[in-house]
């Protein structure tokens, strides 16, 4: 059996390409109302799945009633039709082995159907009723309503998945619409008019997109989704603008909910990630396939799972977003005792990797794991036309994968440590920790912050609690309290702004420089610069080191209308999202001792680091 | 009946693929079954090996689960850096715990604190020196720079199943890799692993309510049967398992004679019983199949049980049904699915939508396998102004009535139908196709030939059975186990 000792060459194959033949294009058309149709014919396919994505999510809840959009498709789902009510929907579709989902996500709901191709006409007519004709019933909604209380009493039952909630919450702020969570009172508190308002505002045919995969083709089926959705109307509401850019912390924060009774310390690393557009993310992906991500050879399982043992699951990889930038993510389970090894651990892997480098040998073979797999992520072609659906809603230019395997192929060594250099810094990350810090051996990398996923701001108080929460908000609605913590260079360039020739800005310096003020308060907000405290929950009373006194008003949403300081007044309009932040366009300045002056805050705007 | 001509042209398709099948029994023992299929270029692999939880001796549970992390350490050709010396450091170590788990277990006050000490710090070393003369995760390594897609495995209670996904030019590669890993795995780096076992134990059932409800109601429901075991191995067990001990169960029960090789995908059939015959073909043949296992007693009664938990309340409820294999499995997936599966089945139109006891609901049959009699079990998370005792009454209540009605003529031509499509969807895939396939062969009386019949079973499927079925779900059969926090009258 002497060939059988020796090892094929393992990395010298070249990686498998598609044939010619196999299908991996959706055929795609617009419906007159313009939404998108991807069509991929699957004959083996038993019957037809459509996916149907809107451009609503729970990013469009407002504030104080987190929450809604999922209650009000699931009452929406649950309602039934005119002919079809409530659970005789369910009966119908159960009889014919069809099934209708809806799973709403930050910024985008996905509605899919499945069913015999038979069945289809008469499936899809349904789902018209449901979508241009929907009914919203009291008694539906109090049945969801309690099926989504039921899940908030479940979500803190497992330790791993509380960790990788409340350390998302930690890193971007409590109130950010990307990790703000439905609380009982709010839920509790929803109302049936308010569901039927959200989606009568929200929901609609702007951007939508249909994907199906089946045993169809395109000229099949357009006829009968134009006829069902061709004119179906925009939702009356306008775009959504999003702050996209993720948080980056300034230093080491090592931050603790205190689970004593858990059975292990669940360990998440984060910090701010990129856009799948970046042009680094191919190097990104690489560098994380040597010390984090896909499977069991990198350097975090060979080092703390393999030679440790300290744990039967570690990573870190890199989340990237679509518009979002993601994050960057690290995850490990271990005995209380053993916490803060593995974190130091963890830590030490990517200090390591970003100061010494990789191996050629290393590089190549995390090359070629990357390059022999890439065949799988379209090998069925439910899987391709999911992937050419992403690409499409995101407006990312179909090749874009193509792109991507073109820079995997050449980077070099230098080039991936570079890249990941640039988005990661061991000295800047979030260290969030679920467990029995009582029983930790060893030290953490900073002091321990003590994390409270649901404060209660007790009462009577001088208002400092509902302070604190309230400065949260207000930082969250203008783009997220990491974000605002890192535009400390913000604060010096609108510092050297003073010497400023006005005659740009404002006929008067004074007016100037209050319009200045308010990036100038919420940069200093971030970094705990003020006493603050809330007389009133729209009002927030900011006291500075000096003892000056500055008086915010704050709309539902958390962004200032006016700020009052000794000198003058500011009202705030026309808010617009720019570099990653929510700031107004327009300011009204009245001096105590002048008449008013209106004037544009573009200046200040431009003046914001480019996403 | 709704005849439907889709899945009369899907039923033709799925059966042509019968033809291109091609199987052999090589002289070990070792079944091997390739599917042609499929457009891209990529293979799936699945080894079904019969072996699981329920083979382990006495006192050594969690042994076949720890075997399946083993098998990916490499063998004495592949991941050592000097097998001569490996061998001899990785005895000296197996010695030295040896002696310090003899002086753990002897009677108190017999060995002095330092000596055991010395004892564990002597060992330490010697596994130190023993791990560093291999060459850690070679084996992933491979697998993963060629490729490798979904590299990994499962142990239950029955089997122990192992699977990965390569481009079609790898298929050789894979064969020489299968070689190290089922031809003769060393065990190296097994202490080190031991701990990772512990720590997957530590993840599982002792951080999750739900995992712990399981295995609760599952030891109180098996008092006989090794089903009473949890696979991941009880932690006293785990702590004291040598490395000696896994290579003698290894060479007991890992025999060609115990395996199923399935391979699906863009491949040449010949070309693969071919590889077959020269890699594997002289894998150890088995003689001894597998050993008799103690039959649980039927139930003597209803049994309760509760377990503390900082959770929110819970009940899992468990009765006790026969073996699924053949075509009981299809009877209790329809009676499954007509009492659990979706908003309109029996149990979720009572009590989730009419009357409102629970928020969740979830259920499964084959708790904890499926070979012998085993569990349909149902989770119920009641709302917040219910009891788990008016919740489990309500479904008891439900099931009562089905098992003296029967189902009625509509839901059997929709379950029947929701059975199909869920069938045919399920083995879309390449992965999960082997998998059927391997599993059929391996422990289903009509064998792969079988397995094409499936649609024709659903099909014949009668009410009169599924009513016969549904006569276990009575309350002398049930256990129920209560999780969450301790009612303060209970408290000690």
């Amino acid at each position: 059996m002497a060939p059988l000792l020796s090892r094929p060459t393992l990395a010298s194959i070249p990686a498998q390409d598609f044939p010619e033949d196999v299908v991996r294009i959706p055929e795609d058309a617009k419906l007159s109302n313009g939404i998108q149709i991807l069509v991929m014919p699957d004959p083996l396919f038993p019957g037809i799945r459509l996916e149907l994505r809107l451009r609503v999510g729970s990013w469009n809840d407002p504030t104080e009633a987190t929450g809604l959009a999922e209650l009000t498709f699931q009452t929406w789902r649950s309602g039934g039709t005119e002919a079809l009510p409530g659970s005789e929907l369910d009966r119908e579709l159960a009889f014919l082995g069809a099934e209708l989902d809806v799973h709403v996500g930050a910024m985008t709901t996905q509605i899919g159907l499945s069913g015999l191709s038979t069945d289809f006409p008469r499936l899809l007519g349904i789902l018209q009723d449901l979508v241009i004709r929907p009914r919203f019933l009291a008694d539906r909604l109090e049945l969801e309503r309690g099926i989504l209380l039921g899940e908030l009493r479940v979500r803190d039952d497992n330790p791993s998945q509380v960790a990788s909630r409340e350390a998302r919450r930690a890193l971007y702020g409590r109130q950010d619409p990307r990790v703000r969570r439905p609380e009982f009172f709010e839920l509790k508190a929803l109302t049936l008019a308010q569901v039927e308002a959200f989606y009568a505002a929200q929901v609609g045919s702007r951007q939508a997109m249909i994907s199906v995969l089946g045993d169809i083709q395109l000229d099949g089926i357009q006829p009968l989704l134009e006829e069902v959705f061709g004119d179906w109307e925009e939702q009356p509401v306008a775009t959504q603008e999003f702050f996209t850019q993720a948080p980056r912390p300034q230093a080491v924060r090592v931050v603790l909910l205190p689970r004593p009774d858990a059975s292990q310390t669940e360990i998440r690393i984060l910090a701010g990630g990129v856009r799948r557009s970046h042009p680094d993310w191919p190097a990104l992906r690489l560098g994380a396939a040597i010390f984090g991500s896909s499977g069991f050879s990198n350097r975090m399982v060979t080092r703390i799972r393999r030679e440790l043992g300290l744990t039967y699951s570690v990573g870190a990889d890199w989340i990237p977003g679509w518009t979002q930038e993601g994050l960057f993510f690290g995850w490990c389970g271990t005995e209380h005792s053993a916490a803060p090894q593995a974190v130091a651990e963890m830590l030490l892997i990517l200090r390591t990797f970003l100061e010494d480098g990789v191996s050629d040998l290393e590089l190549e073979s995390a090359r070629a794991r990357l390059l022999h797999a890439e065949i799988f992520r379209t090998d069925t072609r439910a899987e391709a036309l999911a992937m050419v659906a992403d690409l499409d809603f995101h407006a990312y230019p179909r090749n874009s994968p193509e792109q991507e395997l073109l820079a995997l192929r050449s980077l070099t060594a230098k080039q991936v440590v570079a890249a990941c250099r640039r988005h990661l810094d061991p000295e800047k990350m979030l260290v969030f920790l679920v467990g029995n810090a009582d029983r930790f051996e060893g030290e953490m990398p900073a002091p321990l912050e003590i994390w409270e996923p649901n404060p209660k701001p007790a009462k009577p108080t001088d208002g400092q609690e509902e302070g604190a929460l309230l400065v949260e908000h207000l930082l969250s609605g203008h783009g997220g309290i990491a974000l605002w913590e890192s535009l400390g260079e913000v604060q010096a360039r609108l510092d050297s702004l003073g010497s400023n020739p006005a005659e740009a800005f404002a006929p008067s310096g004074l007016a100037f420089q209050e319009a200045a003020r308010l990036p100038q308060v919420l940069v200093k907000l971030a970094g705990g610069g003020f006493r603050a405290q809330s007389p009133r929950p729209d009002t927030l009373v900011l006291t500075d080191s000096g003892g000056a006194i500055l008086v915010l008003n704050l709309r539902e949403d958390g962004l200032v209308t006016s700020l009052r300081s000794t000198l003058a007044v500011c009202r705030f309009s026309d808010y617009q999202l720019t570099g990653g932040v929510l700031l107004p366009a327009r300011v009204e300045v009245t001096p105590q001792d002048s008449t008013s002056v209106e004037f544009s805050m573009q200046w200040i705007l431009g003046s914001l680091p480019s996403q | 009946m709704l005849s439907s001509f889709l899945l009369v042209v899907l039923q033709e398709s799925f059966s042509s693929l019968a033809e291109e099948i091609r199987d052999l029994q090589l002289d070990n023992g070792l079944r091997v079954i390739v599917l042609p299929f499929g457009e891209a270029p990529v293979v799936a692999f699945h080894v079904h090996v019969q072996v699981g939880a329920i083979d382990e001796p006495l006192g050594q549970s969690g042994l076949a689960h720890f075997a399946e992390h083993m098998a990916f350490k490499g063998s004495a050709h592949f991941g050592s850096r000097y097998w001569p010396r490996e061998r001899e450091a990785m005895a000296r170590a197996d010695e030295a715990w040896g002696a310090y788990e003899r002086a753990l277990q002897s009677p108190p006050g017999e060995w002095e604190e330092s000596d055991l000490e010395d004892l564990r710090d002597r060992f330490l070393a010697l596994d130190r020196r023993a791990v560093a003369l291999g060459d850690p995760g070679s084996f992933d390594r491979a697998v993963e720079m060629v490729g490798g897609l979904n590299q990994n495995a499962a142990t239950d209670v029955d089997s122990t199943d192992y699977w990965v996904t390569l481009p079609s030019n790898q298929v050789e590669t894979w064969f020489w890799l299968a070689r190290q890993q089922f031809g003769g795995p060393v065990m190296r780096e097994f202490y080190a692993e031991r701990d990772v076992v512990l720590g997957e134990r530590r993840e599982g059932p002792e951080s999750n309510p739900r995992e712990a409800g399981l295995d609760a109601l599952v030891a109180a429901a098996f008092t006989a049967h090794p089903y009473r075991d949890p696979v991941l191995g009880h932690r006293q067990d785990l702590e004291r398992l040598d490395r000696p001990e896994m290579l003698a169960f290894w060479r007991r029960h890992y025999t060609a004679d115990r395996m199923v090789l399935a391979i699906v995908g863009r491949v040449d059939a010949e070309d693969v019983l071919d590889l077959a015959e020269q890699y594997l073909g002289d894998l150890p043949k088995g003689n001894l199949g597998r050993e008799r296992r103690t039959q649980e007693p039927p139930p003597a009664g209803p049994r309760t049980l509760s377990l503390s938990w900082d959770s929110a309340p819970m009940a899992l409820v468990g009765w006790r049904i026969p073996s699924l294999v053949g075509r009981s499995g299809w009877v209790h997936a329809a009676l499954g699915d007509l009492l659990f599966e979706g908003a309109s089945a029996r149990v979720p139109d009572a009590l989730l939508t009419r009357q409102r006891f629970v928020a969740q609901l979830d259920w499964g049959s084959g708790f904890p396998g499926s070979l012998d009699p085993n569990l349909m079990v149902a989770l119920l998370l009641p709302r917040a102004d219910a009891t788990v005792e008016t919740c489990v009454d309500s479904l008891q209540a439900v099931v009562n009535e089905f098992a003296l009605q029967g189902p009625t003529p509509r839901e059997m031509t929709g379950v029947r139908r929701r059975l199909e499509i869920s069938f045919l969807q399920g083995i879309q895939g390449r992965a999960e196709l082997a998998e059927a396939l391997a599993w059929a062969v391996a422990e289903e009386p009509g064998g792969w030939l079988g397995f094409f019949q499936t649609v024709q079973v659903i099909r014949s499927l009668e009410a009169a059975e599924v009513q016969e079925a549904s006569q276990a779900l009575s309350v002398n059969r049930r256990v129920v186990a209560q999780v969450g926090p301790i009612p303060a009258e209970v408290k000690p």
